[in-house]
């Protein structure tokens, strides 16, 4: 009983944005496996990959901002030098 | 008279006689009453010069019991290609749609594209090969042959990761409200990714199960030694190699120094490499083209 309690005040006060930075950054990681070739980095399974398109295609531009100004910011400026792939 | 699987692959280095020996094979199989499909993967194309046709992705009735047809690997990936973006059109609009299109072009056009796309291929046509008893491929160089049959297992466990990841993903999100029913069975992003993961399944399942892969060797110390280590990897792969095949063997008006130099070879290989030599095709004077020809060699081969 005591455990139900924890838990319940414990999601209660879970601010929304803690979990999202999370769940954002699962998929962030998921992307980058699939497509990290977007970013420049070499993926000998893209043609594979590349079926995935249609059902993510949608996230990729907010997922590459996330990638590239968000954390990465030497690569904001890479896009000129680097075979990035931008949208 | 040894009797292979349903599948049978003939592999070895280029210009051994992979297109030849695979002919007259499908050829003897055909003759005792197997409905037998040669396919050709060769992107050469030369089972079209040798059975004197012109092949495509069509069975082609080449004669009693015996149909042939051709794999075209860079068809595959424009299809491929095509199919993704009928399907992106329906998500994204047109200035997404341009930029997306770009990308599509250059991951279709990297190396590498071709093995998966033939493998696509291959997996296809042994899925719609049920009319058949036996379905003979006359495979490219044991490279590529080698990397065909890895894909499986690195894109299988691949994709398990992906699953995984994609499951703890939609979890997360779950909590978070961005997407408030979260059914992990009916996302299609984890559809698509399971449909992928099974087709290749599949495609090893027959490669190591019901598949028998005959390495051809000419009587030369280069083709031995190549062969001898593509035998041994793919064998670590759980592939099935019965035997071999020679091809080009010193004929009678060969002179004497090439004929001991042979024996010599034919010695090594023996010691060397295992394996049962299950058919003895010789050198002839004239290229061995058109069935009648290859029909005359049905009996140089002890498999069926």
């Amino acid at each position: 009983m005591k455990k139900e309690l924890m838990d319940f005040l414990k999601s209660s006060l879970d601010y929304g944005s803690m979990n999202e930075k999370d769940a954002y950054e699962d998929q962030d990681v998921f992307l980058l496996m699939c497509f990290s070739d977007l970013i420049g980095v070499p993926n000998p399974y893209a043609y594979y990959m590349s079926e995935l398109l249609p059902y993510i295609a949608r996230d990729l531009p907010s997922w590459q901002w996330r990638l590239t100004q968000d954390k990465l910011e030497f690569l904001g400026d890479a896009e000129q030098k680097y075979d990035f792939h931008t949208f | 008279m040894e009797e292979l699987e349903k599948f049978v692959f003939f592999a070895g280095k280029g210009g051994v006689g992979k297109t030849t020996c695979s002919s007259i094979y499908a050829l003897k199989c055909s003759e005792r009453g197997l409905k037998t499909l040669l396919v050709s993967t060769d992107p050469a194309h030369s089972t079209d010069k040798i059975l004197e046709t012109t092949l495509d992705e069509k069975e082609k009735k080449i004669k009693e019991a015996l149909w042939a047809k051709e794999i075209d690997a860079s068809k595959e990936a424009v299809s491929h290609r095509k199919k993704i973006e009928k399907e992106m059109k329906q998500v994204v609009g047109p200035d997404m749609m341009n930029k997306l299109q770009g990308y599509l072009k250059m991951t279709h056009n990297s190396p590498g594209v071709k093995e998966s796309a033939l493998l696509d291929a291959l997996i296809r046509t042994i899925k719609e090969s049920k009319r058949y008893d036996k379905v003979v491929f006359d495979t490219a160089p044991t490279g590529e042959t080698m990397r065909l049959l890895q894909l499986p297992e690195l894109l299988s466990s691949w994709s398990e990761q992906l699953i995984e990841r994609r499951k703890k993903n939609l979890e997360k999100l779950g909590r978070v409200g961005e997407k408030s029913k979260v059914d992990l069975d009916d996302d299609p992003l984890i559809k698509r990714l399971k449909s992928r993961e099974n087709k290749l399944k599949f495609g090893r399942k027959v490669l190591l199960n019901r598949s028998s892969v005959i390495p051809v060797i000419t009587p030369e110390k280069l083709s031995m030694l190549e062969t001898k280590d593509s035998i041994k990897s793919l064998e670590k792969m759980g592939v099935d190699i019965p035997g071999i095949v020679l091809n080009r063997i010193a004929s009678e008006t060969a002179t004497e120094e090439r004929k001991s130099y042979e024996k010599k070879i034919l010695n090594e290989i023996k010691k060397n490499m295992d394996k049962k030599v299950m058919g003895r095709v010789p050198l002839m004077e004239e290229e061995i083209i058109g069935v009648e020809k290859l029909s005359e060699h049905i009996d140089e081969l002890d498999i069926c």
